[in-house]
Order: structure tokens, then sequence, then C-alpha cells
């Protein structure tokens, strides 16, 4: 369920109206889940995107119960209209998200879509891909002034907690057994 | 110690800020699409995140201005220790503070000859009193309170918003309200309010901002009664019908029609205090309340004259624990 | 009223021999289980067996002890702080300790007594089948069918009012369905059950019964398509024309079951609760 201050005042709709009905609704995330499979990382409408995501991470957590239960086999045979990529999920991402609780797929935003619409676009992918990194963080290196005194700042008080460890640990120990 | 040492980091950073404030921008070449440009967040305003800390220093950072919090809640806790203003007594004509709470939802709740009402469950969570305004800044009538509540996160609030609640030595908050009160029954900054401020059997208003509807027709937003389904209507069913006459020849201002709905403040005049929780700090009032779940709402004494002789017995000018 | 408490005496009465005679065959049954088999076989030369025998039947008790927690508890799916449905439960446990609330099913039948100032005992009892429970937490509700004098009579009880004197099970079963207001449009007779009805007993532990009763409906129209795939009743035994059955399948949405954001899994959710009122419960 997706939770955001737009959802908040939806009086209980937590999805879009897309395509022509709930029918085709579900019928373009197939399609759109069986590409991301496939491929990857797609490049979709934001909107799509965001409702596809729930069900491509769903995907995963059933695919992690195993080829061997029938209620993830159905899951995966209704949600991968291509069927030779059943094997795939269940052979390729279970694995590689077996250490993972939630979260499995990278929502960007890209610019908007210029030569037709301006729809808000947006490129999702499964974390742990082939693929050169969408987003490269580049954090200012730790030699910036401010770094440098925070990490002084750091230090100290990490050397003052140190000494006054007897204190200290009897604090803290009196604290958990209060709370 | 710790307030210094924020201080000095704080003064580092706003020497640092015009250099690298820029948004953070990252390209990757994919295919032959060219150079993408991912938008981040960027908002003009000076936070702790514009300064591309380390993701140490991050941590340490959130680590210990949550402790300081705490140790803050925790040292506010009684404020009779350190010398409260004085206290005065009720007197006819005096208003106290009121309080800022989360709505929580409705239950039913029953009385003792088993007449069933419906109640909604306003929880009072880490309301302090922020600042007092003597009337002479306000407006020369009445002095008044500022009453934050909700903690929330310092890091995404700027450093000109944070003021008030380091002055009040509390943790920021998420809703802040102005409350005018009586001269007798002003409370030093920094002071906790709990839901024990009210008794049960008192009346309060409850103000807050309506759901939000969207633009809606005359129906739904006015009550108009509308147009039959039927018998030979065309193209009229939910339609106003006339909005003025012939003689006016104009239309008046503020006649009733289609437009924006909700998201406006309303109270919610006299509801009785059925019930308090102290432990959990939740009072249970009588009826429904305006706006969403978990939104924060403004709770008061109520001034209305034909409950005024109920909120005699208040603990004036509050709850001190 | 006299003759009321006789028929409550008797009912209390026969209630204690049931349990009483219900107590032996399942002593029987545990004797033959696996388990005693096996050590009989053991043990052929002597063929003295009592003691072990209460060890054997407490181990099975713990394996078949089933845990009952009442869809109340549940709540709903939603943004609403969890520390609103704490308070409740506190005091929804609060009532349960005064009121025993006993376990019951959507097509159990059941006898309540509540408070009443304007009747002449200043109580009134129903019996009735409970055909729907609706609600979460406190404002939880259950609504008892019964037909009385040729007239439909349903009563929609709160379970936490505080006039509800008392709940008595006098048959613990299930139906094929979790919502059975089908009823009202169903034969009189599908819903029509003795006022004075004596109750049947029940093991703690045993299996709840499920009833495969198919009822057969009046003609239509009725108050709502019942045939329709949304309500998927299989309770009613239709008597449609083929081409109506077929009608009505053209609202079937197959592909339901597999949207996702539908599911509401609440296994964790509710051992949890069960656990936390459980505790509550014993002290």
């Amino acid at each position: 369920m997706r939770l955001s201050v737009a959802a908040a005042i939806s009086h209980g709709r937590v999805h879009r109206r897309l395509g022509l009905g709930p029918r085709s609704r579900l019928d373009m995330l197939r399609n759109l889940v069986t590409a991301l499979v496939r491929h990857e990382r797609i490049e979709t409408h934001w909107a799509r995107a965001d409702e596809m995501r729930f069900y491509a991470e769903r995907l995963i957590d059933y695919a992690k119960r195993g080829d061997a239960d029938e209620k993830a086999m159905r899951m995966a045979d209704f949600w991968l209209t291509e069927k030779d990529l059943i094997h795939k999920l269940f052979k390729l991402l279970a694995p590689r998200f077996q250490s993972h609780s939630g979260n499995y797929t990278r929502l960007l935003q890209i610019p908007n879509r210029e030569n037709l619409d301006r729809a808000k676009m947006a490129v999702i992918e499964y974390k742990g891909n082939p693929f050169p990194p969408l987003i490269v963080l580049h954090r200012d290196n730790e030699k910036t002034l401010l770094n440098q005194l925070l990490k002084g700042y750091r230090e100290d008080i990490l050397k003052t907690r140190a000494t006054q460890v007897p204190e200290g640990f009897a604090a803290s120990l009196h604290t958990g057994t209060a709370v | 110690m710790l307030g210094w040492g924020r201080l000095l980091c704080r003064a580092g950073l706003r020497l640092l800020a015009g250099g690298p404030g820029g948004p953070v921008e990252a390209a990757a070449a994919i295919g032959n699409r060219g150079p993408w440009c991912f938008i981040v967040r960027h908002i003009n305003s000076a936070t702790w995140w514009d300064e591309h800390l380390s993701e140490e220093n991050t941590q340490f950072l959130k680590q210990l201005t949550a402790e300081e919090y705490r140790a803050q809640t925790a040292s506010k806790l009684c404020p009779l220790k350190d010398e409260p203003w004085p206290l005065h007594s009720w007197e006819p004509g005096s208003r106290r503070v009121g309080l800022v709470a989360v709505k929580l939802g409705m239950v039913p709740l029953w009385t003792k000859n088993g007449e069933r009402h419906a109640v909604t469950l306003l929880q009072v969570k880490d309301c302090h009193v922020l600042k007092y305004t003597p009337k002479e800044e306000y407006n020369g009538k009445t002095a008044t309170l500022i009453v934050g509540g909700k903690n929330s996160s310092p890091f995404y609030k700027p450093e000109s918003a944070l003021e008030v609640f380091r002055e009040a030595g509390v943790p920021p908050k998420q809703k802040t309200t102005i409350f005018k009160v009586s001269d007798n029954a002003i409370i030093k900054p920094g002071t906790p309010l709990y839901a024990a401020h009210f008794r049960p059997g008192q009346f309060v208003d409850v103000t807050a901002k309506t759901i939000g509807k969207g633009f809606q027709g005359v129906m739904k937003r006015w009550g108009f009664k509308g147009q039959p389904a039927s018998h030979g209507q065309t193209k009229t069913h939910r339609r106003p019908g006339a909005i003025s006459n012939t003689n006016a020849g104009k239309v008046f201002r503020g006649t009733k029609m289609p437009g924006k709905m909700g998201n406006v403040y309303r109270t919610a005049f006299g509801l009785k205090v059925w019930r308090i929780n102290t432990k959990h700090n939740i009072i249970y009032v009588n009826g429904s309340v305006p706006g969403h779940k978990n939104c924060l709402v403004k709770v008061r004494d109520t001034n209305l004259p034909t409950y005024r002789d109920c909120n005699k017995n208040a603990p004036f000018p509050t709850f001190f624990c | 009223m006299a003759a009321c408490g006789r028929r409550l005496l008797e009912r209390a009465g026969l209630r204690a021999l049931a349990t009483a005679s219900a107590g032996r065959p399942a002593a029987r049954c545990r004797c033959f289980s696996s388990s005693g088999l096996l050590r009989a076989n053991n043990g052929e030369p002597a063929k003295f067996q009592p003691p072990p025998k209460p060890v054997i039947v407490d181990k099975h008790k713990e394996i078949v002890e089933r845990r009952f927690l009442s869809p109340e508890f549940i709540p709903p799916r939603g943004r609403t702080d969890p520390l609103k449905f704490y308070i409740e439960r506190t005091d929804m446990i609060r009532r349960r300790k005064v009121l025993d609330i006993p376990e019951f099913y959507v097509g159990s039948i059941l006898s309540v007594t509540t408070a009443d100032p304007y009747a002449s005992e200043k109580t009134s009892c129903f019996v009735g089948i409970c055909i729907q429970r609706g609600g979460k937490g406190l404002g939880a509700t259950f609504v008892l069918r019964n037909i009385i004098e040729g007239q439909g009579v349903e009563f929609c009880y709160e379970l936490y009012n505080p006039r509800i004197r008392e709940i008595k099970v006098l048959k613990l079963e299930k139906r094929l369905d979790d919502n059975l207001m089908y009823l009202r449009d169903a034969l009189p007779e599908y819903s029509t059950f003795d006022v004075n009805m004596k109750p049947v007993p029940h093991l703690a532990n045993d299996e709840i019964p499920v009833n495969k009763l198919k009822v057969r409906m009046k003609p239509r129209p009725w108050t709502k398509r019942w045939e329709r795939p949304k309500f998927n009743i299989q309770g009613i035994h239709f008597e449609l024309s083929e081409e109506m059955m077929k009608e009505a399948q053209k609202w079937s949405a197959p592909w339901i079951k597999f949207d996702m954001l539908r599911e509401y899994d609440t296994s964790k959710l509710e051992k949890e609760i069960w656990k936390e009122v459980n505790e509550e419960l014993k002290q």
C-alpha cells in the first residue's frame, strides 16, 4: 500500500485508475512487470512506474517462497506474460534478493517527455542489476573544513565518554532497566 | 556542552553555505540517449543536508540530536523543580491555555446508564509551551502563549524556524498555535502540557483543518436540493438553478456557488470531555472533530455561555506533574 | 419467570451432563491414537497399562489446542495509529473479564440476554442464528435472525454493549459462507429455530463442525443477486436456468485474486494480538 500525503485524503482509494478499467489496469501493469523482469531497468510514465513498483516487489516476495510453492508459481504465471521469464524470476532474482527484506526496486524521476505530451517520466530498476549505476552519489570528501570539524568533535565526545565509562555504563544500564 | 558543540558546527555550516550549496545533479550516459539529468529535491533554504556531510558525520549528528532531545524532554518533565512563574488562582473571566493534540479516531463509549455515545480520541503528544508574548507586544488587549505539539526532525527546517524551540529548550514541533490567555494564566515557556489539563465533564472547542474535498458542486458543497432525476428534465439534475433576479440585475457577493470545498480551519464548539487517559495522555471528546485521522488539532476550553460554569474546576493555570 | 428459571436450570444441568458424558468418548478416542497402540505392542507381556494414559492425553491436548481470536481484535487495514487499537483492546479486555463472550461463528445458534428497562422482567432473551459479524474493535456487532410467529426478526447486537447480560452458544458450528444475509431471501424454514432450544454439547478442543446445508430460496427477485460471483456463495441451492447462471458469470473477475494490492496478511498480527489478549485475560 502506498503511503503518501495525496493518499492520506483519498478516502481509502489506494491505487490509481489506469487504462480502460480494472482488468485493463492489471494487464498493463502485467506487461510492465514482465518488461522489468526481462530488462531489469525500464523507462515509463512516472505514475505507471510508481503503481507497478508495488507489484514488482511483491512478486519477488512470492518468488522467495521457492518454486515448489503453488501460490507463488501461479502468481508468477499470471504476472509474467512471457513464460521463459519464470525461470529467471525463481533462479536469478529470488536468490539475489534473499538477504534483502523489501525495497528491491529503485525509482528515479527523469525529465518530462519532450516530443509528445510532456508527461512525467521515470526510470525503474531492480537493484543489483548489471548495468552502470544511474546515480553517482558524490558526497563531498572527508577533507572539507566542516567534516573535519565534526570529526574532531565526534572523537572528542567519544574520548570523554570513554573516560567516564563506569558512570555512563551504569547510567545506560539504569535507563535500560527503567525502560 | 552539547549545545555549545552544535552552535560551533552551525557556525561552520553558515560559513560554508555559500560554497557547494547548489542542487545535486548526477549524470550518466545510457545507450545513445545522451546525458540524463536527475532531478533531486532542492529547497532553497539552508538546512543541514545542503552541506554534504560525510556518512559517519550524518549518523553522528542524527544520534547526537536524538540524545539531546531526549535529554531536553526528560529535563522538562517537572517544571516545578526550576522555579515556575508565580501561580495565581482562578477567577471569573480567566482564560486558560489550550493543547495541541493528535486525532486518533473514533470509538463508541457507554455511560453508566447504558447510553451509547460516539467519541473521538485525541492524543496529547509532546505538547510544550514555547513562548510568552505579553499584551503590550501582541495587541495591547490580551497576552498570548505559543504552544507546540508532536516532535519533528530539525534537519529539514531552516535555522530561523528553529530559534523559538531553542529558546524554550524543547525539541522542534510539527505544529505550533497561539492561545490568547488572561494575565493570571500565563505559564513559563518549556512547560509540558498533559491531557490532565482537562477534566471529565468539561466542555471544549476543537479547531482543525477539515478534509479537502476539491472542487465540488452546490449539492455537496451547500446542500442544495438539485432537480428531479426524471419527469422531463433536460441536462438539469444537480445544477444550482437561479442565482439572482431581474430587479437586482447582478449576482450578489457571497452567493453560494460551486467551488473548492474543505481544507479550511473549522471549529467544533462545546464538545463534552467524557474521559481522560492520563497514562497515554488521551482525551475522549464527544462526537466528531474536524480533520482527518492523525491530524493535529487545537483543543481549548469553550467560551460558550451555556458551558462556562462547567469549566470552573479545571486545574489552573495547567496540570503540573 | 419461574418457568424461565426452570428452563435455565434444566439447561445448566444438561450441559453438566453433556460435558461429563463427552469426557468419556474423548478419552476412548485418545486410546486409539497411534502412540497408544505402539505402547500396547511393546508392552504385550504386561497387559496392565492405565498409568501412562494421562500423560498421553496431556500431550494430545497440547497438540490439538485450538487458538481462537475473536475477529474484532484484528485491526482494519489503514493508516490509523496502532495506539488507538491498543487502547480499544484494553477496554475490550476489561469488558471480557466481566462478561464471558464465548467463541462463535457465523452460522452458530446463540441466545442473548439483554437488560431492557421496558421489559417486564427487566431482561429480554432472543435465540437465533448469527448471520453476520461486523465492525472492528469496541464497535463490533453481530446479527441474530429467527422467525417468530411467521415473522422474520433480526437483532443487531453490539458485542461490547454493557446492556448485554449473557451470550450463550446453543450450537457451535460454521456454514459454508462467512455471511448468511441470503437467509432473508431463503425459505422461512431455514431461519426458524426453536426458542427453547437445548444447548448442543461441544468439546473444547474439537474441530468446529461445518454444516454443509444448502438452502432453497424464495422465487426471485431477491434483495441481492446472490448468484453473482461477487458474493461467491456456496450455501444456496440455486434453482435458476442454465442461461441465468451463465449470465451471472459475466460479472466474474478471475484476475482479482492476482491483485497483490488487495492482500492483507494478518497472520503475524493475529499471533501477536492473541498472545497479548490471552496474557491479559489470564490475569
